[in-house]
């Protein structure tokens, strides 16, 4: 009866009940159905993961970019800083020369000064010596 | 001394840009922040054209066409006009004509604005342009007022210098040339141009005919000049990073050493000696002479080379346009003066530090207005500000006289018992009491108060000597001494030459005033400048021979008599308390031991006088005060005290107070030949004639001696005496005077016959005595055949006829 009740596409299953579809396969489509479903929210899973690896991948490059600019900049500095350090000595080199110049000045000036002192000090000598 | 800077903020511009920023940045916030920046950077444009026009106003202009003026009250600029926008503006340059008055200028104030096609306008002061003309067929670089005010001169890139009256009408052309003029400038007296092309510099004077000065400056470009009102010297600075100082003639003075970058402008201060020299980032300032007293970085935030720099007519600041469109004031901090225990310093623009080194005392002045000048001297400090005079006793520091009105002063000169300020209006002597003295006028005066500068007025110690500036050969002398009846009417004296400086003695005694001038060709002559006023005074004296006392007053037949007494002088100064003389020669200097009362008298002079060598101290010395016993020197910033004989000055001294015993035992004590000479100088013009007997033996001229032992046989206060005493002081014609008054006329034909004077040995005999006529005509004789002559005096010839005729 069974066979009779297949031929006209009718099945019977464990429970003995009337199905129209062969129960084996029904069992199997509805795993396939969960297999499925679950595959699709693994998949919406991965997509997030891929999302946040994109974002945080495209946040490091920007991080790097700037850091690699802050690089460059850096790196122009530094071979700036030589010429600034050149100009810097020009400067104190210039600022030594007009110390220089006026230490000079007043050393000139002191060994003037001593000569009138010591010649004050003659004349003084030579009225004591007359007194 | 030092420059003491700041940038002034051009905030209206800045806040002017920011506010139109702000509207568009909300409309566009993603491009905003670059047009800001844009804007910005557009805003950096050279700033090329300063000037001020008063002591406290600037007027600037760059390439935004905006003319802004900057105010030193409020240290904020205002817009004042704006120029068409194809007027790229070159150079800037006010005529200020209303004087130098700090309150602004006057109404007939002017503007010059050259431009960079060719063109240049003329603004009024409430900046209206009156002119707009084309004068040149390239940029002009540089438009500038004639420092007498009658005209203007331009100067452009096509190699052409025009001159044009005050309303813009072309006088005439001066140069054409093929090399673009990179700059110009007057000469202080209006008479001559200096301008550059290239590495070459030349001076033109206006004169017709006149020929071209011209010479190789510097190894680049010259950049920038700068003629010196003060010391008639030019500078330049060019593009071989030196500047260097030249005189009129084109030699040399000085050179600097290579400084970092090109000297991109060099300006003259001229009220006093100073040189501001402008270059990449940095200002220097430097004395006339060219040594630098000191220089202003400006590392952060850098404002780049200064194209421009203008002194303000006080001298006292100066203001500078940058290439990085900044404008820069600066003034000078720092000034000192030193005399005697005190130094007076200024600390800020209103503050000077005085400080007494006998009492270790150091006191703060602060002044409610910016100091313009100040002097020190006599125990005294003389403080001028914008609008007042402050006088500083060093004994009451806290209780200074306040003198009102008296603006913007440009000269001091402290003397011992009055000083003198010269201000925008006139010259005024007041004495320490803060009580005027005397406002001296003589004609023409009113007109040359702008141009009269320190070298021209003098203070003596009784006496105010002012050199006329329209005829150069006339000096004004003011009798100071008080209740001197022509006190109002000074006495004109006129040299032969044009005289370049004077200075009067400040010490001695009433009698014995003198004033030293210096002539163009750097001649020093001296003459004295008391009992000028007597013209009539030898005739009376001589009436009264016998009387000693007129005796004095004799001298006045040979006044306003000018002995030359030395050559080739730089500048001279007189010793503080005795009529002791400096000089300073190119590389040497004199000291004169006496050269008012020996100035009759050339070997007195070569006596007294001692010239050293000075070398050692190094080149362009100046003289920077005597005090004493003590000479100064300043030489490249150094500040040099020298001695000089302290015996002299003791001796000097001693003979003011009349000690003639005690200046004998000076004399013995010393020993010394110029201090020997010096007393016999001063002993016999006041007719000690024992003394002078003993300092001429002393001082080993026996001539002297013997002559003085002649007079002294003489009958004491006898007409003869008197005659010959003057003739030993030079005086013939006060001798001759005195003979003929007392009617000793063959006395009288014996001198002018000893003198040789024919003529007027002819003239006496035959007026007063024929019986003479004979002598006169034997001793012609005598001379003729002892020069192998025949007669050849019109006068004598008739003479010798009538006489051939009685043979």
């Amino acid at each position: 009866m069974t066979e009779e009740l297949q031929k006209a596409g009718l099945y019977i299953d464990d429970i003995y009940r009337l199905r129209v579809q062969d129960p084996a396969i029904a069992n199997e489509t509805n795993e396939l159905r969960d297999e499925c479903l679950e595959y699709a929210n693994k998949l919406q899973d991965f997509k997030k993961y891929a999302e946040d690896f994109h974002k945080l991948i495209s946040d490091f490059a920007k991080d790097v970019e700037k850091e690699k600019l802050r690089a460059i900049g850096t790196q122009n500095l530094l071979k700036t800083i030589a010429k600034e350090r050149q100009a810097e000595q020009q400067v104190y080199q210039s600022k030594i020369h007009e110390k220089n110049i006026e230490l000079e000045r007043l050393r000139n000036e002191y060994q003037y000064l001593q000569r009138v002192e010591s010649e004050q000090q003659e004349i003084i000598n030579n009225y004591l010596l007359n007194q | 001394m030092r420059l003491k800077t700041h940038i002034c903020k051009r905030t209206s511009v800045n806040n002017n840009i920011d506010y139109r920023l702000q509207s568009s940045a909300s409309q566009r916030s993603a491009s905003g922040n670059k047009e800001k920046a844009n804007k910005e950077k557009a805003n950096i444009t050279p700033l090329s054209c300063v000037d001020w026009s008063s002591n406290e106003e600037i007027y600037f202009v760059s390439d935004d066409h905006q003319i802004y003026k900057w105010s030193a009250n409020t240290r904020d600029s205002v817009e004042v006009a704006k120029l068409p926008d194809d007027f790229i503006p070159t150079d800037l340059h006010w005529l200020l004509l209303g004087g130098r008055s700090s309150g602004g200028g006057k109404g007939s104030d002017t503007l010059l604005i050259c431009s960079n096609d060719g063109r240049f306008i003329i603004l009024n002061k409430s900046a209206r342009v009156e002119r707009n003309i084309s004068a040149h067929s390239a940029a002009i670089s540089t438009g500038r007022w004639s420092p007498d005010g009658a005209g203007l001169l331009t100067a452009g890139e096509d190699g052409v210098i025009k001159i044009w009256s005050r309303s813009g009408m072309l006088r005439s052309t001066v140069l054409q040339s093929d090399e673009p003029i990179s700059c110009a400038r007057w000469a202080p007296n209006s008479t001559s141009i200096v301008f550059s092309q290239g590495c070459y510099m030349s001076i033109k004077p206006l004169a017709a005919n006149s020929k071209l000065t011209r010479w190789r400056a510097h190894d680049g470009l010259v950049l920038s000049l700068s003629w010196s009102t003060h010391s008639n010297i030019i500078a330049s600075g060019g593009e071989d990073f030196r500047f260097k100082i030249w005189d009129t003639q084109g030699a040399n003075l000085f050179t600097s050493s290579t400084e970092e970058y090109a000297i991109t402008s060099v300006c003259f201060n001229s009220e006093k000696d100073v040189l501001v020299v402008g270059s990449f980032n940095m200002l220097k300032l430097c004395s006339s002479a060219g040594w630098s007293y000191s220089s202003c970085r400006f590392s952060e935030p850098t404002v780049g080379s200064f194209y421009t720099m203008s002194w303000s007519t006080d001298g006292t600041q100066v203001a500078c346009g940058t290439s990085t469109g900044n404008l820069v004031v600066g003034y000078i901090v720092e000034r000192q003066l030193i005399s005697r225990n005190l130094k007076a310093t200024t600390t800020g623009r209103k503050t000077i530090n005085l400080q007494d080194i006998t009492n270790g005392s150091s006191d703060v002045l602060d002044f409610p207005e910016r100091v313009i000048n100040f002097g020190l001297g006599y125990g005294h400090l003389i403080v001028a500000t914008s609008n007042q005079l402050h006088i500083y006793n060093e004994k009451y520091i806290n209780t200074p006289i306040i003198i009102d009105g008296r603006t913007d002063v440009r000269v001091i000169e402290v003397g011992k018992k009055f000083f003198m300020v010269l201000d925008a209006t006139s010259i005024w002597v007041y004495t320490y009491s803060g009580r005027l003295h005397l406002n001296p006028r003589y004609p023409g005066l009113q007109a040359q108060v702008p141009l009269l500068t320190a070298r021209a007025v003098t203070l003596g110690l009784d006496v105010l000597a002012i050199r006329d500036n329209s005829d150069n050969t006339v000096i004004h002398i003011f009798d100071l001494v008080p209740g001197a009846s022509r006190q109002y009417e000074p006495h004109s004296l006129r040299a032969k030459t044009q005289i370049a400086e004077i200075s009067a003695c400040r010490a001695g005694t009433l009698d014995d005033q003198y004033v030293v001038l210096i002539d163009n060709n750097r001649e020093l002559y001296i003459t004295e400048s008391r009992n000028l006023n007597g013209a009539g005074g030898g005739g009376a004296a001589a009436g009264g021979a016998g009387n000693a006392e007129r005796g004095l007053n004799g001298r006045n037949s040979n006044c306003g008599e000018i002995y030359k007494i030395g050559t080739q002088l730089t500048t001279v100064m007189w010793a503080s308390e005795t009529n002791i003389l400096v000089g300073v020669h190119d590389t040497c200097y004199s000291i004169w031991y006496c050269p008012g009362e020996g100035a009759a008298d050339p070997t007195l002079i070569a006596l007294t006088t001692l010239t050293i060598d000075a070398t050692e101290f190094g080149k362009n010395i100046t003289l920077e005060s005597f005090e004493d016993a003590i000479v100064t020197f300043r030489c490249a910033g150094a500040l040099l005290p020298v001695n000089v004989n302290i015996y002299c000055e003791i001796l000097h001294r001693t003979l003011m107070e009349g000690q003639w015993q005690q200046a004998l035992r000076i004399c013995r004590l010393a020993q010394n030949g110029n201090l020997w000479a010096t007393l016999a100088a001063i002993a016999t013009r006041k007719n000690q004639l024992q003394i002078s007997e003993e300092a001429y033996s002393a001082a080993l001229q026996i001539d002297k001696v013997s002559y003085l032992q002649y007079i002294k046989e003489l009958s004491s206060a006898s007409a003869e005496q008197m005659a010959e005493n003057s003739l030993m002081l030079g005086r013939l014609i006060e001798a001759e005077t005195i003979l003929l008054h007392n009617k000793k006329f063959p006395e009288a034909v014996a001198l002018c016959l000893r003198m040789h004077n024919w003529r007027r040995a002819l003239e006496v005999a035959q007026k007063h005595e024929p019986e003479l006529l004979d002598k006169v005509l034997e001793k012609r004789r005598r001379y003729l055949k002892a020069l192998q002559r025949d007669e050849w005096d019109s006068v004598f010839l008739p003479l010798l006829d009538k006489e051939s005729d009685d043979n």
